[in-house]
């Protein structure tokens, strides 16, 4: 088996929501695992986990094989470096640009100015790769609902991550641009061996691929399980209806 | 009734020290990220400053050369038919540059820039973007929080020290203007009574002003979690903490000069 990126061993954590709790997964270097689960699952409080964004009150985080909590300050903001993720909404600063948000975190690590970064050509293969070639200097606030994720996804892939997390990766997304970004996330997967961890609530990720399913339920993780479970009558009903 | 009278005691310490550990933390954070993001918290320290201090200085101008001037006025009508005139000038510039200034500064302050602050962080709370920030490897306290204490700090003081000079403008274009106050005091005569010792009390006294304001503002920012409500609701908080920190602060400054 692959190095884990990612192992995460009776984890259970602290937010405001429902907190999961027992988490069991691991996530081998370059793979695409797809967390499924029904609304509620606990999938976003996962990504959320991963991110660093909530508490973790037992259990043990690995990353890139080293255990959180353990290490210095700088050493787990290094690996935290390493980390991209797309969230199914919300996000971009808004009293920004489209560019500076893209180039505002490199430009934070790095200790350079917004502007010494707008020429970079990897920004400019970023922006084409998601369909906002020319929407640099763009306020986000004039983004639409698609726009504002494929930035979501530039931002997050500019800073080149070692392991990215996409929650429910179609979200907002027409059918094309899915595709192209799905095929960039692939092409990126070849080329730097970048693990990818999505979330979806369905079960059908397409046009994403993942290498494996693993699925959460009632905010834990279920041993061995590759499907949702059944829904609940009133969902189904509710899909079904014209 | 006796529990309810132990919060009502307990909570200004409580809150006191939840503001307090707002530049603790931020600085803390500063120290741990090192040069990371040192470029871009000075750009966003120097916009707070541009915003807080440069921008309304006309308007602050305004206030105090009208506040001086009404003040010098008053007093001149009051103070001469007593025999009291000679002491006019002693009196009228320390007391608009070093105690009314300040406070007015003080107090639009919290009213301007404190709930802008505030409802700013809160916003930045609800629309996720705090989150994305931690996410991108950028620091909050460093980020967003200590450069809007420092640059209330700097703006504060420059603020305070700046509107107290025109205080001091308005009162010389009374004495000159006024035929009333020209009798009980001159130009010459206000200017010798401001010591320098005044002027930088005025400047301390803003700057502890504006970093109270930007302490409370950025802990109840902070607190804000889902709903919007919430907003208005750490405004309005943080507004009236604001405002009692300014009045305890700036009566403590004062006992502590006379009684010296």
């Amino acid at each position: 088996m692959r190095p884990a990126v990612l192992e995460l061993r009776g984890v259970s954590t602290r937010t405001d929501e429902r907190p999961l709790s027992g988490i069991e997964l691991v996530v081998g270097d370059g793979d695409a695992v797809v967390v499924l689960g029904l609304p509620g699952a606990g999938k976003t409080s996962l990504v959320r986990l991963i991110a660093g964004l909530d508490e973790v009150v037992s259990g043990r985080v690995h990353l890139f094989g080293h255990a959180l909590g353990t290490l210095s300050f700088a050493m787990e903001r290094a690996l935290r470096d390493r980390v991209g993720v797309v969230f199914a909404r919300g996000g971009l600063w808004a009293n920004r640009s489209v560019l500076e948000n893209l180039v505002l975190p490199v430009a934070y690590r790095d200790n350079r100015s917004l502007t010494s970064l707008a020429g970079d050509p990897w920004l400019h293969e970023l922006l084409e790769a998601v369909g906002l070639g020319a929407i640099g200097e763009r306020a986000t606030a004039s983004l639409d609902d698609s726009e504002t994720r494929r930035v979501l996804y530039a931002r997050a892939l500019y800073t080149k991550p070692d392991l990215l997390l996409v929650d429910e990766p179609q979200a907002s997304l027409s059918r094309a641009h899915a595709r192209a970004i799905a095929a960039f996330l692939e092409l990126e997967r070849k080329r730097r061996g970048m693990t990818i961890l999505y979330t979806d609530a369905d079960g059908r990720l397409d046009p994403f691929e993942a290498d494996r399913p693993v699925v959460l339920h009632d905010r834990r993780i279920v041993p061995g399980a590759v499907r949702l479970p059944e829904r609940a009558a009133h969902e189904t009903l509710s899909e079904g209806a014209p | 009734m006796l529990a309810a009278l132990g919060r009502f005691a307990v909570r200004p310490l409580g809150d006191t020290f939840a503001a307090l550990a707002v530049p603790y933390l931020a600085f803390k954070a500063r120290l741990l990220e090192g040069s990371r993001g040192l470029r871009l918290c000075a750009s966003v320290a120097l916009r707070q400053v541009y915003f807080t201090a440069v921008e309304p200085l006309p308007v602050f101008a305004f206030m105090a050369v009208l506040i001086a001037a009404v003040l010098l006025l008053i007093a001149s009508a009051l103070m001469e038919p007593q025999g009291l005139a000679p002491l006019l000038p002693a009196l009228m510039a320390p007391a608009i540059v070093r105690e009314v200034i300040p406070l007015l500064v003080g107090l639009v302050f919290v009213a301007r820039t404190g709930t802008a602050v505030t409802t700013e962080i809160g916003t930045l709370r609800i629309t996720h973007e705090l989150d994305a920030l931690e996410v991108a490897g950028i620091n909050v306290d460093a980020f967003v929080v200590l450069p809007r204490v420092l640059g209330l700090t700097v703006a504060g003081g420059s603020l305070t020290l700046l509107t107290g000079l025109f205080g001091l403008v308005g009162g010389a274009a009374m004495a000159s203007l006024s035929p009333l106050a020209a009798r009980v005091v001159t130009v010459p005569s206000l200017v010798d009574a401001l010591r320098l010792d005044a002027l930088a009390m005025t400047a301390v006294k803003g700057a502890t002003f504006g970093f109270l304001v930007a302490c409370v503002a950025c802990r109840h920012g902070l607190a804000v979690r889902k709903s919007s409500r919430e907003i208005a609701v750490a405004g309005a908080r943080a507004t009236l903490q604001a405002t009692v920190a300014c009045f305890v602060i700036d009566a403590l400054y004062t006992l502590s000069s006379f009684a010296t």
